[in-house]
């Protein structure tokens, strides 16, 4: 089939009162196109920021790392397939993990038992906590994190949001490594299931 | 698959891990389907949590991303990932990475595959692929099949300090190894990576490391091994340095 086919064969799809999903779109920039990009970046930049955001803290710093992803997205748009989930999904794995790494290797410079030592386990949590709790938009997933236990919500929180190893959320919540990870992990299967995650 | 491993899925998924723990759960997650699914189904459950604290950036910030995009090249098609792979950081350098080739990534992977049974390539498309490639490359990384040949080959990998990963794939036995380094972030201009061999008796360079395929180095062929304990990479001038000056962005230890 030739690019003209295609195309109409597409058409009852393209109609003009349609809004391509954020998943065209980026099909769309991985062809180079910038008009696509900058009408993903309406979907993505507030998610992308926020995620950024709440693991740096520092506003610059935030911009920075923000402005690393989206061009990165830009960049690596021709490795997105449908299959790896929801454009979102994929640009927010990408924004964490930049966000992780960026307030790691400012962590490697500084004496990072110093940095853990110094912080309380409730300044810690109640700052994360607070940032979040403000912020979160969504009910269900204000409620699906209600539903955890204290300590699975906090280590999640903790790890997540604050960006910290879970070696360090076991330091932050004076508790042993083997009950952190667990209860990441049971923190997370609750909230997939509260959520309705499915792969 | 120890239950201790499989625990760790939830912190894999948060960025919880150190390198060496990521490095070392990675391998794990190669030959565990369950963990992958899990570790995709909990990188989505956290992009939700994600998702709900959005905020808007300034519109300055816009304008900035926009004006890089127009001065940035876009990678070409390739084999999707698994993952969000690492960058390379700011983009736009000088001395950016080359992209093109798949070929060493393939034939690793493959040769991997083929040595340790670990289902490293799932799909038809990617072993097919990893076919052609190989044999393209077959002379070319026949030290490679020499190395993965052995009894005793063994690979280990880790991440650096700055990004990027490195594998090792060696045979005590032989005395040989390869070394190959992927995603690194880009140098600034007029640096280099370069790899040094260091072991009880002090260091060996193995040189400047060259772009090879997609996002990797090509291999570094170390014909002895000798009292190897570690391979560091450290930034050094282009031409490369005599004694490494820099800490080293990247450690991997060696088994003995």
């Amino acid at each position: 089939m030739d690019d003209s086919v295609r195309r109409a064969a597409r058409l009852p799809r393209v109609q003009s009162d349609v809004v391509p999903t954020p998943e065209e779109l980026l099909v769309e920039v991985a062809k180079g196109s910038e008009a696509a990009f900058e009408q993903l970046y309406h979907h993505i930049a507030g998610p992308v920021f926020g995620v950024v955001r709440r693991v740096v803290r520092d506003v610059a710093q935030s911009e920075e790392v923000t402005q690393e992803v989206l061009v990165e997205l830009w960049r690596t748009a021709t490795r997105y397939s449908p299959e790896l989930g929801s454009a979102l999904n994929w640009v927010l794995t990408l924004a964490h993990r930049r966000a992780v790494d960026r307030v790691r290797s400012a962590q490697a410079a500084t004496n990072r038992d110093e940095r853990v030592g110094a912080m309380s386990v409730e300044t810690a949590f109640d700052s994360v906590a607070e940032q979040v709790t403000v912020r979160l938009e969504h009910e269900q997933v204000r409620r699906c994190l209600s539903s955890l236990t204290t300590l699975q919500r906090e280590s999640v929180m903790l790890a997540y949001y604050g960006g910290n190893t879970y070696r360090d959320v076991a330091g932050l919540l004076a508790t042993p490594l083997g009950t952190v990870k667990t209860r990441l992990r049971d923190g997370l299967i609750r909230l997939r299931d509260c959520l309705g995650v499915t792969v | 698959m120890s239950s201790e491993v499989h625990t760790l899925t939830g912190a894999y998924a948060l960025n919880a891990l150190d390198d060496t723990e990521r490095a070392e759960f990675e391998r794990h997650l190669a030959e565990c389907p369950d963990c992958e699914r899990e570790v995709a189904e909990f990188r989505r459950t956290a992009n939700l949590l994600g998702a709900a604290v959005a905020e808007q950036p300034s519109d300055s910030l816009r304008q900035r991303v926009f004006n890089e995009i127009r001065t940035t090249r876009q990678e070409p098609p390739g084999r999707p990932r698994p993952v969000a792979p690492r960058g390379r950081g700011r983009s736009g350098g000088t001395s950016r990475w080359p992209l093109a080739l798949t070929s060493v990534a393939a034939a690793v992977a493959l040769a991997l595959a083929g040595t340790f049974g670990v289902a490293a390539l799932r799909a038809q498309h990617e072993l097919d692929e990893a076919q052609e490639t190989l044999a393209v490359a077959a002379a070319e990384y026949a030290p490679v099949a020499q190395v993965l040949g052995e009894p005793d080959a063994q690979s280990v990998t880790a991440t650096g300090a700055t990004g990027g990963n490195a594998t090792v794939m060696m045979s005590r036995k032989l005395d040989k190894g390869v070394f190959l380094a992927f995603h690194m972030p880009t140098t600034p201009s007029g640096k280099a990576y370069q790899a040094w061999a260091i072991g009880a008796g002090g260091y060996k360079s193995l040189g400047v490391l060259k772009a090879g395929g997609t996002d990797s180095t090509v291999p570094v062929i170390m014909n002895t091994l000798g009292g190897t304990a570690t391979i560091g990479v450290t930034v050094e001038p282009a031409g490369g340095s005599k004694q490494p000056t820099t800490t080293p962005v990247m450690e991997i230890s060696l088994p003995t």
